[in-house]
């Protein structure tokens, strides 16, 4: 499992192996909702995900 | 082989399993995060994009406009422009029903919260208030008192948005605690299921916490389903379907189905369905 920090909290998030950018993760400690969008050297770097808007859906 | 560009903004469990079937079947099906997109039609874009795109964005404008300017430069998108315009939008959709003679609730239209007062009226309490535009059922309201039809109506317009000023009415239809969902892709239904609402809730979907049961189809559902996709332009859909006391009727269509209820109630490869549907659009 990859890890990264919560940009929020500091809570550790847990990123599985076979991530894939635009993957959507959440911190365990205060539940913020982030999005995978780089996997480098460094680890996953993630930033806040969107919000659920009105016009979302199927 | 290079195949098609698969358009996302947020990566749900549906758009990664689309990613593993088509690695499996050998598809290249390029992910694109629509999010920090800026285009203009042009040859560049066409290229860039290739001759075929998925449209899976959960923001029903994003994706609708994205896929405007992609079809503007030749670039075939699943599903086509047309049908999520049609399909996004509860009025348009019922029209397009309508007009196509399928079974569907009655409704209304009505341009002030007065008027839509007066619809519910004559559509008979309990009516249903809908948003035009959304999904998962939220702000979906089921009302059986004109008070609350009232408040419920002014809450709605003091949104502040043109289109919650346009009033979509439907009749209620008095069905089991279920409705059916129907996965069609290419003109074929490939999965079909029950979805119950869960208790304390009319609505159905899932995202509401309805629960999933696979459904054996009738003849009938099945030809309505088809009909209905047939009538909106969609390639790829989940079509709602409700069993009223006149009978079968649909309810609404999805452009950007979510089927992973679908999926882990009948063990059916959706996402397969729709990679082995984009091969052989690629080819054509």
């Amino acid at each position: 499992m990859k890890k990264a920090s919560c940009p929020e909290c500091g809570g550790e998030i847990s990123i599985p192996e076979d991530v894939v950018i635009g993957e959507i993760v959440s911190c365990p400690d205060c539940g913020q909702e982030y999005e995978v969008y780089e996997l480098g050297e460094g680890g996953p770097k993630v930033r806040r995900a969107e919000v659920a808007a009105e016009d979302w859906g199927e | 082989m290079v195949g098609a560009v698969m358009l996302y903004d947020r990566l749900r469990w549906e758009e990664k399993e689309l990613m593993k079937a088509a690695g499996s079947r050998g598809l290249e099906l390029k992910p694109v995060d629509a999010k920090p997109l800026y285009i203009s039609p042009s040859h560049e874009l066409a290229r860039s994009m290739g001759p075929l795109a998925l449209q899976r964005c959960i923001s029903h404008y994003r994706g609708l406009y994205l896929s405007a300017v992609l079809e503007a430069c030749g670039v075939r998108v699943v599903n086509p422009f047309k049908a999520t315009h049609l399909c996004g939008d509860k009025l348009l959709t019922s029209l397009a029903l309508y007009r196509a003679g399928i079974p569907t609730p009655r409704f209304a239209v009505a341009f002030t919260a007065e008027a839509a007062l007066k619809a519910m009226e004559g559509l008979g309490m309990p009516a249903v208030l809908k948003p035009l535009v959304g999904s998962h059922g939220r702000l979906v309201s089921m009302v059986d008192d004109l008070s609350l039809a009232k408040a419920l109506l002014e809450h709605e317009e003091a949104l502040g948005d043109g289109l919650h000023r346009i009033h979509y009415v439907q009749e209620y239809v008095d069905k089991p605690s279920r409705d059916l969902r129907v996965v069609v892709v290419g003109g074929r239904v490939v999965a079909a299921i029950y979805r119950y609402a869960p208790s304390g809730e009319w609505r159905t979907n899932v995202a509401m916490g309805g629960r999933a049961e696979p459904c054996r189809l009738s003849v009938e559902a099945e030809d309505l389903a088809l009909r209905a996709c047939e009538a909106l332009s969609v390639e790829v859909a989940g079509v709602d379907l409700m069993e009223g006391g006149r009978g079968l009727v649909v309810n609404e269509v999805n452009p950007t189905v979510e089927f992973k209820g679908a999926s882990q109630a009948t063990g059916v490869d959706v996402a397969g369905a729709i990679v082995e549907y984009l091969m052989e659009a690629a080819k054509r």
